[in-house]
């Protein structure tokens, strides 16, 4: 279990994380999600120790993380995949990650196995590609068989057969009841993977739900419906109990009544329909909707496609 | 309590081994110390050589005579094999700084001036028997040209052991000082500039002072003191090789204890 509670990190001016607070349960998957720049790294670090909280506090398993007696056997993270020595190869590098708390070499071919690295252990890191440095980082969380993982973005440079593969490992290891903690800035992925979700957007806490309930409470549903004969259609949509909403280019954004609703009044009243399309709003969107406010940096839409966001 | 404390040793082994597996598991210490042993031995010859070529014991002036240090002129290449040590130790601190490996080091080892003491000891150790090692293959290479003219010295001379054995101390002295140096400034580029700085540049500033500030000052730098430790005659106004021996353990101390404040205090 992960809590952080109230956790607040500035450097200088610049406040990273802003009075967060949330608990990472075991059993189960949390996404931790969050445009660029949100604050899930700092407060991942927090979490590990490494930087020191402005104010508020973060634990894991209840103690704070220096407090723990053997940090590898209860928390393995991968935070950068990079952070390797070049120069090392995949073995040595875990062997001296193993070698600090006891951990044997043993332990470090069966993790080199489960990652799939075994074949090129003896390389030096230096040649691999990004998707084998996350593999080589996931191992290196995995060496005490720890009961609490934290990855940061680990899908990032992955190929799609390795990306299914994390899918099925961050699966299986909450389902071995253990507590793991994900971020990414990718939603599409969250949805595949996460059963719980935490957004953050300029380091304050956005929404702390199931996913499930995340998608009900966040998406939007209508039918785009093009008219030569707009505005009279409108009025008698707007009779039968929809929402009707212009959108700029002259469209309707209706919503209250299915396509084939739509389609027989247009057709009752002899009404020409030249464009009839339900729209679901995409987990994506939904988040891009929900952090629209707290992204740093974003390219100006067109004004339609924020309509449909 | 008493898990902390049963805890304590085990964590200072693990600490130590995993700084053991990482100075040995990558190509940069092996080529520093090849390096260092090439410049050291080589340099030594040559300078020996050419000292024996133009040297003529029986013309020398007797205040020559008095100060005549074979040791010191076997030894004269350590002063630029230095550089390869003090590479190796900023190294091993600063590369994982530069790659963000030491958040992993410390996530696994949250004490950090543990870490910073097992570096230390490691890249310690290893560059004292290195550095012994290279001090006694530059002192007997040297030596060769200068016997055959009965300019040289053995190590049974008084002296000349102390000398020798100084030499590869300072060595390792260097390694520490810029294991310290790379832990407080945290980038490989900025240490070694500062060891330069610390080893080249300040004295040289000091060497053209006046007399007696020269010495007066002088003698509390490292790289007079590691001289002062190795010559077989002390220069008038430095330290004894015994003062100087401590002025030299000084500056690792000093270097770590700056780390060891700093470490923990900022953000990894």
């Amino acid at each position: 279990m992960i809590e952080v509670h109230e956790l607040t990190k500035r450097y200088g001016a610049a406040v990273a994380v802003d009075g967060l607070s949330f608990t990472v349960h075991p059993g189960r998957v949390t996404g931790f999600l969050g445009p660029n720049g949100a604050g899930k790294s700092t407060t991942m670090r927090v979490v590990l120790g490494l930087d020191a909280p402005t104010s508020g506090r973060a634990s894991v398993n209840g103690r704070p993380y220096q407090r723990l007696r053997r940090p590898l056997y209860e928390v393995g993270a991968l935070l950068d995949a990079g952070a390797v020595h070049g120069g090392r190869t995949a073995r040595s590098h875990l062997l001296s990650i193993a070698a600090s708390d006891g951990i044997g070499r043993g332990r470090v071919d069966e993790v080199l196995g489960l990652v799939g690295l075994d074949s090129v252990a003896g390389r030096r890191v230096r040649g691999f590609s990004l998707g084998m440095k996350q593999r080589l980082g996931i191992a290196a969380a995995l060496l005490g068989d720890p009961g609490v993982l934290m990855f940061d973005e680990p899908v990032n440079g992955l190929d799609p057969e390795g990306v299914h593969w994390i899918r099925g490992l961050l699966k299986s290891l909450a389902g071995q009841g253990r507590t793991v903690f994900v971020s990414s800035h990718l939603m599409s992925e969250m949805a595949l993977t996460a059963d719980h979700l935490i957004v953050i957007g300029r380091g304050q806490l956005i929404a702390d739900a199931p996913i499930a309930e995340f998608v009900r409470r966040s998406s939007r549903h209508d039918v785009l419906v093009r008219s030569p004969a707009g505005g009279q259609l409108a009025v008698l949509l707007a009779q039968r109990g929809a929402a009707v909403t212009a959108e700029t280019d002259g469209g309707l954004a209706v919503t209250g009544l299915d396509a084939p609703a739509i389609g027989d009044l247009a057709s009752a009243h002899h009404i020409t329909v030249h464009e009839l399309s339900p729209r679901h709003a995409s987990l994506e969107e939904a988040f891009m909707e929900l952090t629209r406010d707290s992204v740093d940096y974003h390219a100006d839409l067109p004004a339609h496609a924020r309509k449909a966001a | 309590m008493t898990t902390i404390t049963a805890r304590a040793p085990a964590r200072a082994r693990g600490a130590l081994a995993a700084e053991w597996i990482k100075l040995r598991s990558v190509r940069s210490t092996y080529l520093a110390l090849a390096a260092a042993a090439v410049t050291a031995i080589a340099l030594g010859y040559v300078i020996t050589h050419y000292v024996a070529s133009t040297t003529n014991w029986a013309t020398l002036s007797p205040a020559k005579k008095a100060n005549w240090d074979p040791v010191s002129h076997s030894l004269a290449g350590l002063a630029i094999a230095q550089l390869a040590f003090g590479v190796l130790g900023v190294l091993a601190i600063s590369s994982e700084h530069t790659t963000g490996l030491i958040r992993t080091t410390f996530a696994a080892l949250p004490r950090r001036r543990a870490v910073l003491a097992a570096k230390a000891a490691v890249a310690g150790v290893v560059t004292l028997a290195a550095g012994e090692l290279i001090a006694f293959a530059a002192f007997l290479a040297g030596q060769q040209p200068l016997s055959a003219k009965h300019l040289g010295a053995s190590l049974s001379d008084p002296g000349v052991l102390r000398g020798v054995l100084a030499a590869g101390l300072y060595l390792a002295v260097i390694t520490v000082v810029a294991l310290g140096l790379g832990a407080i400034i945290r980038h490989t580029a900025g240490a070694i500039a500062a060891l330069f700085g610390l080893v080249f540049l300040i004295p040289q500033v000091i060497h053209v002072m006046p007399a007696p500030w020269d010495a007066r000052i002088g003698k509390y730098m490292l790289d007079n003191a590691g001289q002062q430790m190795t010559a077989l005659h002390g220069a008038p106004g430095f330290f004894s090789p015994g003062l100087s021996l401590l002025v030299c353990l000084a500056y690792p101390a000093a270097a770590l204890a700056t780390a060891g404040f700093l470490i923990t205090r900022r953000d990894a």
